[in-house]
């Protein structure tokens, strides 16, 4: 699992490759700490490389997307392929977070 | 290697002690050998000063004899002149003279006739040469007021008409000389005792050739004549006169203890010396021969011993050294050795927990087969560590099965500890409601509250009525369950987000009806995400197929199903806890059939 923090277009993005699986939550969720940190900005998670996620990832995205709206912004899941836009519509949480 | 680590524990189980006693051995130890060192070079400094002394003794010695001899030659070489000279009293005058320069340590001559040899002389006669300021001066010495028939060394050469050395004497002033005189009876052509000749030797340079000892600042030497007199020594500034006169009390006295060694005889006698109080060797020996004269050496002890005194500086400094170091590493393997025990302890103390969490999370779960002649249902939990987030349950209340299966997000202690409260909270709830949706929107408030790390759970609910077979579900962001009839079909649901992600989330339920003979299979991603050793997954087409050639029977097919997930999975081993439930409901006439 790697994770890449980047700023563009005034959007923090974080580029998420590998799989993100229970073993690997606690190191991406340090990862992304820029993004839960954040203040003022959009958050883009990037998940063109991300080939699985457990439920623990889904926790992660979760969390960010409550966090990141009480300020006032948006979370944006960007490339989502077939597994895992299936995991997140069994799961509902797909008409939470806008796509792109 | 555990053998091994068994072995440190049972060392460091009364580890305080066991240290203790090892620092102390190995104090011991070094302290041994401190002292052997010490000795050793103790013995061999002392066997040193013994060598040297011996060495300067003999050279001493020698140096001595080799004078004697020397003026003893001279003598002889000289006999025949003054034997000739007998015949013309003038000439003796010559004979003294050559006597006096046959040899340079020879200080002065004398031939003392005997009374009344030469009638025109009268009746003493005694030509004498000596050396002043560098020329020899040649005189008649004897008169009225040198009366050498009186002198000792006279009368005895009469008497024993022998060549003899006479004890070492001071003579003059400024400078004082110490001179021996070697006497020596001179026979006439007629074999009649004529006269005495004697040979004044120099031996002042003595003192000075005594005490030049390069090896001991302190040390000195001395000579006495056979009667313990002292001849020759070191200035009174080195040494006191008491000490001196100690030193050669303690040489003539026979009662003191000495030890006598090597083929020179050399006397030791260990004392103190009176004055400085320092302990010290006393080496002595006499001449081999005639006059039997003594040299002697002190060496003070203290400066004999000065190397090891220094070594044993560093001897100690190392020996602490190395018990520094032992106490270190001993210190160091101590505490590893104890962190080592403490871990496995505390490794054991948390396995022991874990297994006992378990078994509390077994117990939770509905233990035996339901098999009623409508109704079976298996369920089937496999953690893949010790406690696991999974959860599956069913009971009856009011001829309603209630079942259910869920899956907290993660995996170990934090996901086994929401599940219990979720799983005992769901039972309470399952006592006083009956409509699904209804239990898992309360689960799910009750969920939300102060869930901070934002845990959640995926849920299946389910409620069959008995009689009618209709059931009523609530999908919590849960796998579909499978239907097993002909064919295997999703059970269809809605959206609902899993328990505990949306406080305000409003739960909406489904109903259908169970045909008879139908089994229900419900799962979590455990199955369908087990992956193999190329991280495939085992996935829901697989799982599809599978049961549809499998066994109706509930306990068969759950446990069809994880032997196929563990043969999948082969050496990639599970991830993920497998769990699943099966339910198979039989109308009457399933039974009458």
């Amino acid at each position: 699992m790697k994770t890449t923090v980047l700023e563009t277009d005034g959007r923090l993005v974080a580029v998420l490759s590998g799989e993100l699986d229970t073993a690997a939550a606690a190191e991406t969720e340090v990862a992304l700490k820029p993004l839960f940190e954040s203040t003022g900005k959009d958050v883009v998670l990037d998940c063109a490389g991300l080939e699985y996620i457990a439920s623990s990832g889904i926790r992660i995205f979760l969390n960010l997307l409550k966090t990141t709206q009480a300020k006032g912004n948006r979370v944006i899941l960007k490339n989502v392929n077939e597994v895992i836009r299936d995991v997140l519509e069994l799961t509902g949480f797909i008409s939470y977070f806008e796509f792109e | 290697m555990a053998a091994f680590i068994d072995r440190i524990r049972i060392f460091f189980k009364e580890r305080k002690g066991s240290r203790l006693v090892l620092i102390l051995l190995t104090a011991l130890l070094l302290e041994l050998v401190a002292v052997l060192q010490y000795t050793y070079t103790r013995n061999l400094l002392i066997k040193e000063e013994e060598r040297i002394t011996r060495m300067e003794l003999t050279m001493e010695s020698d140096v001595i004899l080799n004078t004697l001899e020397e003026a003893e030659l001279s003598m002889r070489e000289n006999e025949w002149s003054v034997q000739k000279s007998l015949a013309h009293p003038d000439s003796l005058f010559g004979a003294v003279g050559r006597m006096i320069r046959s040899n340079p340590s020879v200080a002065g001559a004398c031939i003392a006739v005997l009374p009344d040899y030469y009638p025109e002389k009268g009746r003493l006669f005694e030509p004498y040469a000596h050396k002043e300021g560098g020329r020899i001066v040649v005189d008649q010495i004897a008169g009225p007021d040198h009366d050498y028939t009186l002198g000792p060394d006279f009368q005895r050469a009469l008497r024993e008409e022998t060549d003899f050395w006479s004890d070492p004497y001071a003579y003059g002033t400024d400078p004082v000389q110490q001179l021996t005189t070697y006497t020596y009876p001179i026979w006439d052509r007629s074999g009649r005792l004529a006269a005495i000749c004697g040979l004044d030797i120099d031996l002042t340079w003595l003192s000075d050739t005594l005490n030049v000892h390069p090896y001991y600042p302190s040390s000195f030497g001395f000579m006495l004549t056979r009667n313990g007199r002292l001849v020759a020594g070191p200035r009174e500034e080195r040494v006191s006169p008491q000490t001196m006169a100690y030193v050669a009390d303690l040489v003539m006295d026979p009662t003191v203890d000495r030890t006598i060694r090597g083929r020179h005889r050399v006397n030791c006698i260990e004392f103190r010396d009176p004055v400085n109080r320092e302990w010290a060797y006393l080496d002595f020996r006499a001449l081999p021969r005639s006059p039997g004269w003594i040299v002697a050496e002190v060496s003070y002890r203290d400066e004999v011993l000065a190397p090891v005194r220094s070594m044993m500086w560093r001897i100690l400094l190392m020996a602490l050294a190395g018990l520094a170091f032992v106490i270190f590493i001993i210190e160091r393997f101590a505490r590893v050795g104890k962190r080592l025990w403490e871990s496995d302890v505390k490794q054991a103390r948390i396995e022991s927990e874990l297994r006992i969490a378990r078994r509390i999370q077994e117990e939770m779960l509905p233990k035996s087969l339901l098999d009623r002649a409508d109704l079976a249902v298996q369920g089937f939990l496999a953690p893949a560590k010790e406690v696991g987030g999974d959860l599956f349950d069913y009971f009856v209340r009011d001829e309603k099965l209630f079942f259910c299966i869920g899956d907290v997000c993660g995996k170990g202690i934090p996901a086994a500890m929401v599940m219990a409260v979720a799983h005992s909270l769901l039972r309470q709830l399952c006592e006083q409601e009956e409509d699904p949706a209804c239990i898992v929107g309360k689960l799910n408030g009750e969920a939300c509250r102060n869930n901070e790390s934002g845990v959640f759970l995926t849920l299946f609910l389910g409620v069959l009525d008995l009689t009618s077979g209709r059931l009523r579900y609530c999908n919590a962001g849960h796998e579909h369950p499978l239907f097993i009839r002909d064919t295997v079909e999703e059970l269809p649901a809605l959206a609902n987000v899993p328990v505990g992600a949306f406080n305000d989330f409003e739960y909406r339920g489904q109903e259908t009806d169970v045909a008879p003979g139908a089994v229900l299979f419900l799962y979590t991603d455990g199955v369908s995400e087990a992956m193999d050793i190329n991280r495939q997954q085992y996935g829901r087409k697989r799982l599809r197929a599978f049961l549809s050639g499998c066994s109706r029977q509930p306990d068969a097919l759950v446990h069809a199903v994880g032997d196929s997930v563990r043969t999948f999975v082969g050496a990639a081993g599970q991830s993920d806890d497998i769990t699943m439930l099966a339910l198979r409901y039989r109308e009457e006439q399933d039974k009458n059939r």
